[in-house]
């Protein structure tokens, strides 16, 4: 095989993921409470969107990642009125949010086709740690949005298993008539985490459009919304195998990268698929070994996935 | 702890519900209702199915508001704004579907329902609480274990647990005793009697009569909306009966005072038990069967057992101990994973289930919404699911419209089903009318082995002596009945035999009288240990 360099290839796994990993934990969020969000590519390219173009405006990259979680935000919290308030299905009101997205992404973004970003996160070395062989160019010479990711991971984990309004958070997803029976509201908590999880995905935008790849082009995600739908059941709605995932995804992408840059003789369009076929792998050996373990019900699915509460008139 | 922050004057009011009214669409829940507890007082609400015990109940525990009326708690006058409000009001209701995360453990469940702290969790410190009131109130429990892997007697304690440490002083009880063994009934009864005597006030609702007279001070009696009695019990003789006949609005007949459990036997049922003695070639041959659950406890294990015909059968435990799955293993809708079924000698194991129908095996289950029928579609389109492709309703791909009409009409006709228009969707039908629309399409074709899963559930009175008095006439005709039951009371009253499961095994074998150390055997066999050598000489 062509010379591939490994620590290199490591440091752009990690870039690569990242943007699936913000979405993946939004979306994790958003489904541990019982909310289905099938809208994340469109959350994605719309928090892509709207960070670069109003990094663009305003020349301040801080801005434009406000901006990207506004828009994420904005978008979920459609999708939050149509299935807790109307209790429209929340599959056919995530695929529309995909296409709503889409279009509204590709029609603002459309003068800023091909420009490069005025602002973006750069490449930030931490001092001390990026100095460690190995592991400092591919951990602590990063941009922003991965750093931040670190942080995030370990405190959504603390937060679903360790705090109260994770535990509500749990309970609302679990069984949403227990909770309502001990007063938490299931319509309020899963607004607030449909919304809070849309932020993230937003974010998950901002990190590709002004981080991994600063500029802006048609379809920038290339269906990493799907991946992130995909790689939540791969994790188990745990934030750390979240990032496993993440990471597995990231790695096929900076490897196939790599064969690219090293010439192999293979059809780039197959190499590009490589990233999609492992994560549908990956996905099918997590299902298969799941079926396995019965009774080990905590790691599967929230049982009201998908599932629209309404308090039983008549009883 | 929370528990000891309001200590109750016995005898003072606990709760005062004034002139209440509920209405739903099209009928009225809860009519002017007045309803009073006092502190110390074990109050028994009655009421058949559908008089509004359960709406009451929902009433006190925030989930409705009442349209007219008002409440008061601890004779304050009190508006309950929503759950919440009722648990900081001191109000705990255990409903009978518990209301527990079941992948979570029993601490976490407690501290859904607290507000404090805010943000970070001390589930050892509500675990440490929890097991020392459980002792203090014969409620132990597991508090760090998870709710699916307790047993549903120890998930009704971490309920009323919940409710304790949360504060209640006001506990209300939705059919407590349902779903327990006879064992854990008792200790259950214990554990109210304390409590009561501390000063808590209780709510008692159920429908069976012995232990309403046995356990409450007190009884108020719903029916049709209305609060029509409350009753002081003093234990003496002739109190069933005027419960009886308050409940029902009639003077209680015999089949009535069956169905409530207040005499044992009918006559004809004695003299058929003398008389039969003539062994025949059982219907129904089950030799080590072995099935997939649901759940671990739920698998079906080596099970083996016969019913003969004109036998009623009675398949009875905790609910979860493998009895659903072994029925539709029977009925084959579940996969069989070894062991055989014979049906007058012909294995039925893994056989689709057209082919099961056919042989002459009928099953009734449980969900009769879900599983039995197609809730959106219409009577004649659910009578027509099971038989549709027999030629005498089709014709090549074509349905027989007209056929399927006439027959819809004589089952109507013959079962009394009371429908407005048998074109509306089933879902609309009373659970009795559905349960007979069934019966009649399930025995259109004559089986020879019927198979029932709680025959009776949610029916009121009138609707479950007739569906007892059909599954008697059925056994009479020489079919072979095989009944699951979760209710005792019901198992005695129709059943032959009782076998009786527990964590996916046959128990034993036991026959259904009401002598006190059979009663004990049944206990001791549901609970899962078993029996004294002398017993098993009974088993097959």
């Amino acid at each position: 095989m062509a010379d591939i360099d490994l620590v290199k290839t490591l440091a752009t796994t990690v870039a690569a993921g990242t943007p699936v990993l913000y979405a993946t934990l939004g979306e994790i969020l958003t489904e541990r409470s019982g909310v289905l969000n099938l809208g994340l590519e469109g959350m994605l390219l719309v928090g892509g969107m709207g960070g670069f173009a109003a990094t663009t405006a305003t020349g301040n990259v801080f801005i434009g990642v406000l901006v990207s979680l506004a828009a994420g935000a904005a978008l979920a919290l459609i999708h939050a009125f149509f299935t807790c308030s109307i209790g429209v299905n929340q599959v056919v009101s995530g695929l529309s949010l995909t296409l709503v997205g889409t279009g509204v992404a590709s029609y603002f973004g459309k003068s800023l086709v091909g420009q490069a970003a005025k602002d973006s996160f750069q490449s930030l070395k931490i001092p001390v740690l990026s100095d460690l062989p190995v592991l400092g160019p591919i951990l602590f010479s990063q941009n922003l949005f991965v750093y931040f990711s670190f942080l995030l991971v370990p405190a959504l984990f603390f937060f679903i298993y360790r705090t109260r309004p994770g535990l509500n958070l749990r309970a609302v997803g679990e069984s949403p008539a227990t909770a309502d029976a001990q007063g938490i509201s299931v319509a309020g908590t899963r607004y607030l985490y449909t919304i809070a999880g849309g932020a993230l995905v937003g974010m998950g935008g901002a990190a590709i459009s002004l981080g991994s790849n600063p500029n802006w082009q048609e379809n920038i995600t290339a269906g990493r919304g799907w991946i992130a739908v995909g790689l939540v059941i791969f994790a188990l709605w745990n934030p750390w195998r979240a990032l496993v995932g993440a990471y597995l995804f990231g790695g096929m992408e900076a490897f196939q990268f790599s064969l690219q840059v090293a010439g192999v003789p293979v059809s780039s369009y197959f190499l590009r698929m490589l990233p999609y076929l492992l994560t549908i792998a990956a996905l099918v050996f997590t299902q298969w070994r799941l079926k396995d373990q019965t009774g080990r019900a905590s790691s599967a699915a929230p049982s009201g996935l998908g599932l629209f509460y309404l308090r039983r008139e008549r009883g | 702890m929370f528990v000891t922050t309001r200590t109750p004057v016995i005898g003072t009011s606990a709760v005062r519900l004034t002139d209440i009214t509920r209405r739903f669409p099209g009928i009225v829940a809860n009519d002017r209702v007045n309803f009073e507890v006092k502190a110390g007082e074990i109050h028994a609400l009655l009421g058949e199915n559908g008089a509004g015990k359960s709406t009451l109940l929902n009433i006190l525990a925030g989930f409705y508001r009442p349209d007219e009326g008002e409440i008061f708690l601890r004779d304050e006058k009190t508006v309950l704004r929503g759950p919440a409000d009722a648990i900081k009001k001191g109000v705990g209701v255990v409903y009978q579907h518990f209301k527990l995360v079941p992948n979570q453990t029993v601490a976490e469940n407690v501290a859904l329902g607290m507000r404090q702290p805010r943000f970070f969790l001390n589930l050892k410190k509500i675990e440490q609480d929890l097991d020392e009131l459980g002792r203090n109130y014969n409620l132990a429990v597991r508090a760090g274990a998870k709710i699916g892997s307790l047993s549903v007697g120890e998930q009704q304690r971490a309920e009323i647990l919940r409710a304790l440490y949360l504060g209640a002083t006001i506990l209300a009880l939705d059919e407590p005793t349902a779903n327990l063994t006879p064992k854990e009934t008792e200790g259950l009864f214990t554990a109210v009697r304390r409590l009561a005597s501390q000063g808590f006030a209780i709510i008692f609702v159920s429908h069976k009569l012995e232990e309403v007279v046995s356990l409450a001070s007190r009884a108020t009696i719903l029916r049709g909306g209305k609060a029509v009695a409350t009753l002081e019990l003093k234990g003496q003789p002739g109190e069933k009966e005027q419960i009886a006949r308050l409940m029902i609005g009639r003077e209680a007949d015999i089949q009535s005072e069956l169905e409530l459990g207040m005499i044992e036997l009918l006559p004809e049922k004695a003299v058929k038990e003398a008389a039969s003695v003539t062994p025949t070639e059982p219907t129904l041959v089950v030799r080590d069967l072995n099935v997939k659950g649901e759940m671990l406890n739920s698998s079906v294990k080596k099970v083996s057992f016969e019913v003969y015909p004109g036998e009623m059968a009675g398949l009875v435990g905790v609910a979860g101990n493998g009895q659903r799955e072994l029925a539709e293993a029977l009925a084959g809708l579940r996969k069989v994973e070894s062991g055989s079924v014979l049906l007058n000698g012909v294995n039925l194991a893994n056989k689709p289930v057209r082919q099961v129908h056919k042989m002459g095996l009928a099953f009734l289950p449980e969900d009769r919404l879900g599983t039995g029928s197609a809730a959106g579609l219409n009577l004649e389109d659910n009578f027509l699911l099971r038989d549709y492709w027999r030629p005498e309703y089709s014709a090549g791909p074509f349905l027989r419209r007209r056929p399927a009409r006439q027959g819809l009409g004589e089952a109507i006709g013959q079962y009394s089903i009371t429908v407005g228009d048998v074109y509306a969707p089933a879902r609309l039908l009373s659970g009795g009318n559905l349960q007979k629309l069934l019966l009649a399409r399930e025995l259109r074709s004559q089986p020879k082995l019927l198979i029932v899963a709680n025959p009776t559930r949610g029916l009121d009175i009138n609707a479950s002596a007739y569906v007892h008095n059909k599954l008697r006439q059925v056994r009479e005709q020489g079919a072979a009945v095989l009944l699951i039951l979760e209710d005792l009371d019901e198992a005695f009253l129709l059943c032959d035999q009782l076998l009786v499961m527990y964590e996916g095994r046959l128990m034993g074998q036991l026959p259904p009288s009401r002598t006190p150390a059979n009663l004990e055997n049944i206990g001791l066999l549901m609970a899962g240990s078993s029996l004294a050598p002398i017993h098993r000489g009974m088993q097959p």
